[in-house]
């Protein structure tokens, strides 16, 4: 692939808060790969990352992006009576040597946006970027969005690295994003256009009703990924919220009398904390030891292997041999069968179980007959130390209560208040992550165990797709619905007598699915290696390191504990680990820029910022607001990164704008960089974030 | 990373294992050759393919 990029400029025209403003990489140094732009808060540093993850990977801009990217700046404020020229909002990107300017023109009302390339040979309407660049880019939005990283959300819960971004990036990457959509989406609606094309073999009523489920399960799978979308939408703005009122309540903190003590009792809680989730970890482990199950529960799963593996019969052997007898009309006592007979032996066939389930079974009852039942005395102990635990925990908890209590006035109800509101975005954060696993997870187990609430009628008793139209829309979960809609297609095929053309069909998308595999594992285990190298180079908490990409970055720390959130230090860290990682298996070498690299990040966190920002190895774009440049000192300094700082014409150095307020301009200097203090903004604005 | 290799591998031991003829498994190995190299297929082209598997299929099964 061998892609070798950076972004050699930025020009925003007449949108966001922007007239027309260019943005130049490397004005102050040449020698540096990191450029850091200052704007001030609700400038559009955001919007800007988003409009970049959608432009590289050639999707369209959604509304919701439109809306916020609108032209408000001095029109906004009537300040000028009308906009000075055509929206637009394009890049160079020098690739290889060469520069390509892709960019988006937006309709004077921001209804739509129209991609074009400059290339080196001219203009075109369209996405036409050299192949080396659209292979890796091109349709792959989740590349797009772990590099140009908003950190306002890292640390959630590695969700940004989670397992369809990281196979999504690297089925691009390895050219079987092709193969995926051939067998999930082309050669099937090739299939079914032959079937509506062919002489039907079943019933008219038949096909109408195997159709009517059709039409049921595709709606509803249409309504389900609407409805995911909504819920992951809904996630990210409480999660940002959520950033905003824990960076409030911090600050109050911060500024009170009893600041060491809340820092103190903070520190407490947190160790309180992790030892209850780890106890909690260890407890469920022992617990899922059959040996360790109540006394009461352990003879009737004795007696319960002990009877399946006397009384059941082999199907493959009961069809053969009970079969025999059926069609003989003869018991093997060479008595004729009767008709009760008959019905006898046909209800033990049907009775009888498969060779795997079966074999099962008595692997199942050789181990509950060789286990003693006994309790492990290490349950007890444990059950006592969470218990202990998670009493020092609550009391911890309840001396911060007392602490804000001890504050008083003003003070004491802010933090109140603001807790109150933490606490019930935590509650719908919550409940917005399950319904989001309900909609999307592929986990035969989780949605088994789930049947009852995700799946209600669509999957009948016995585990089967169900058929009916108002079954099937009762369904919750997407992958259960693709099920159906197998079963549903299948049961078409055979209508329209193309089973032939379904069997070939099935044979292509099962060898797709093999190479997809074989390719995401071979690339998984090269940039595990190679993560796992990297991020050596940072200095990371409790040796916290790479420990599988299967499903999704997953990381385990000194002493085997799988971590499941990151902070924003730990995230960036192992971002960059991996997109090195990534760019060098698959010789790419390409930008990243990072929203608000600090935004909420405590003293402990900055330190690990700073290691993780100086030691990566391709071009960085930071995007931060004034207030961060205190955050990272020695990073945002001449020997790092080059500044540019966006100002309007008249604006002052404290931020005061002048008699007539004129155009973002940008400053490549140190001098403003360092002393442009614009006023902080109490609430971010609902419309930047940023 | 020589992704061509790995993919060579992959299937050839599926097809093994599925227990497909050379001949199948050389179609499939097209196919696969085909999407990876121009992103997409002509109705008319999925259309042979599928028809040549589909044969392929019963010369097998007839064998």
């Amino acid at each position: 692939m061998a892609l070798q990029c950076k972004i050699k400029s930025i020009r925003w025209k007449w949108i966001i808060n922007f007239e027309d403003v260019k943005w130049e990489a490397n004005k102050n140094s040449s020698e540096l790969i990191s450029e850091t732009l200052l704007m001030r808060n609700g400038t559009g540093k955001t919007s800007t990352l988003l409009l970049l993850q959608h432009l590289f990977s050639n999707s369209d801009v959604p509304d919701s992006l439109l809306e916020r990217i609108k032209y408000t700046g001095l029109l906004g404020t009537k300040e000028i009576g009308k906009k000075g020229g055509d929206s637009e909002f394009s890049v160079d990107i020098d690739v290889k040597g060469k520069i390509w300017t892709l960019g988006y023109k937006f309709e004077d009302d921001f209804s739509s946006a129209s991609l074009f390339t400059q290339t080196p040979s001219g203009l075109v309407n369209e996405y036409d970027m050299p192949a080396q660049f659209s292979s890796a880019f091109d349709n792959n939005i989740e590349l797009t969005k772990l590099l140009f990283f908003d950190s306002q959300f890292a640390g959630s819960d590695g969700r940004r690295m989670n397992k369809d971004t990281i196979d999504g990036t690297m089925q691009v990457l390895g050219n079987v994003k092709i193969l995926h959509e051939a067998r999930s989406a082309l050669i099937p609606s090739f299939i079914e256009a032959q079937r509506k094309k062919s002489d039907k073999k079943g019933s008219a009523q038949e096909k109408k009703t195997a159709e009517t489920a059709l039409r049921r399960c595709k709606s509803t799978i249409r309504d389900l990924k609407i409805d995911l979308e909504k819920a992951k939408n809904e996630l990210q703005k409480k999660e940002s919220t959520i950033s905003d009122t824990k960076a409030e309540i911090s600050e109050i903190k911060k500024k009170s009398k009893l600041n060491a003590e809340f820092n103190k009792t903070e520190k407490q809680l947190k160790t309180a904390r992790d030892l209850v989730s780890s106890t909690s970890k260890e407890l469920l482990e022992l617990l899922m030891n059959p040996a360790n199950l109540n006394p009461k529960l352990w003879s009737p799963v004795r007696e319960y292997y002990s009877k399946l593996s006397k009384s059941r019969i082999p199907s493959a052997i009961a069809k053969e041999w009970l079969g025999s007898i059926l069609e003989e009309k003869k018991c093997i006592c060479e008595d004729s069968l009767c008709p009760k007979k008959e019905s006898l032996i046909q209800a033990k066939m049907e009775k009888s179980m498969g060779l795997g389930i079966l074999s099962e079974v008595y692997i199942m009852k050789d181990k509950v007959q060789v286990t003693q039942q006994e309790t492990d005395p290490s349950v007890s102990i444990l059950k006592t130390r969470l218990s202990e635990e998670i009493s020092q925990r609550d009391k911890l908890n309840s001396k911060l209560g007392r602490l804000v209590a001890a504050l008083g006035g003003k003070t004491q109800s802010s933090l109140e208040d603001l807790g109150g509101i933490k606490k019930e975005l935590e509650i719908e954060i919550s409940s917005l992550k399950d319904k989001i696993v309900m909609y999307s997870t592929k986990n035969d187990g989780q949605i088994k165990t789930n049947k009852k609430d995700w799946l209600k009628r669509s999957m009948s008793i016995d585990g089967k797709p169900a058929t009916k139209p108002e079954f099937i829309g009762e369904c919750q979960n997407i992958y259960w619905l693709e099920q159906i809609q197998k079963h549903l297609n299948k049961k078409l095929d055979a209508i329209a007598g193309i089973e032939d053309l379904s069997a070939a069909g099935d044979i292509i998308a099962e060898t797709f699915q093999a190479v997809e595999e074989a390719v995401l594992q071979s690339m998984r285990e090269a940039v595990l290696k190679q993560s796992s190298k990297n991020l050596t180079k940072f200095n990371m908490q409790n040796d916290l390191r790479i420990h599988s990409l299967n499903n999704g970055v997953t990381c385990i720390d000194s002493g085997g504990n799988t971590q499941a959130g990151f902070s924003t230090g730990e995230e960036l860290a192992i971002l960059f680990s991996f997109i090195s990682a990534l760019s060098k298996v698959t010789e790419l070498s390409v930008p990243m820029i990072v929203d608000n690299p600090t935004k909420g990040a405590d003293q402990s966190k900055l330190d690990g910022i700073e290691g993780s920002l100086s030691s990566f190895e391709h071009q960085l774009i930071l995007l931060i607001y004034a207030t961060e440049r205190n955050n990272l000192p020695n990073y945002f300094a001449p020997t790092h990164t080059n500044p540019t700082t966006f100002m309007r014409e008249n604006e002052s150095m404290d931020g005061t704008d002048g008699k007539v307020r004129g155009m973002f301009k940008t400053h490549y200097d140190w001098d403003t960089f360092d002393n442009y203090h614009p006023p902080v903004p109490k609430k971010p604005t609902k419309k930047g974030g940023n | 990373m020589d992704l061509n290799h790995i993919i060579k591998e992959a299937l050839e031991e599926h097809c093994k294992e599925k227990g497909h003829s050379p001949k199948l498994t050389k179609l499939l190995h097209d196919l696969v050759r085909v999407y990876r190299n121009s992103g997409q297929m002509a109705d008319a082209d999925l259309a042979s393919f599928l028809e040549r598997i589909q044969k392929e299929i019963k010369t097998t099964q007839e064998d």
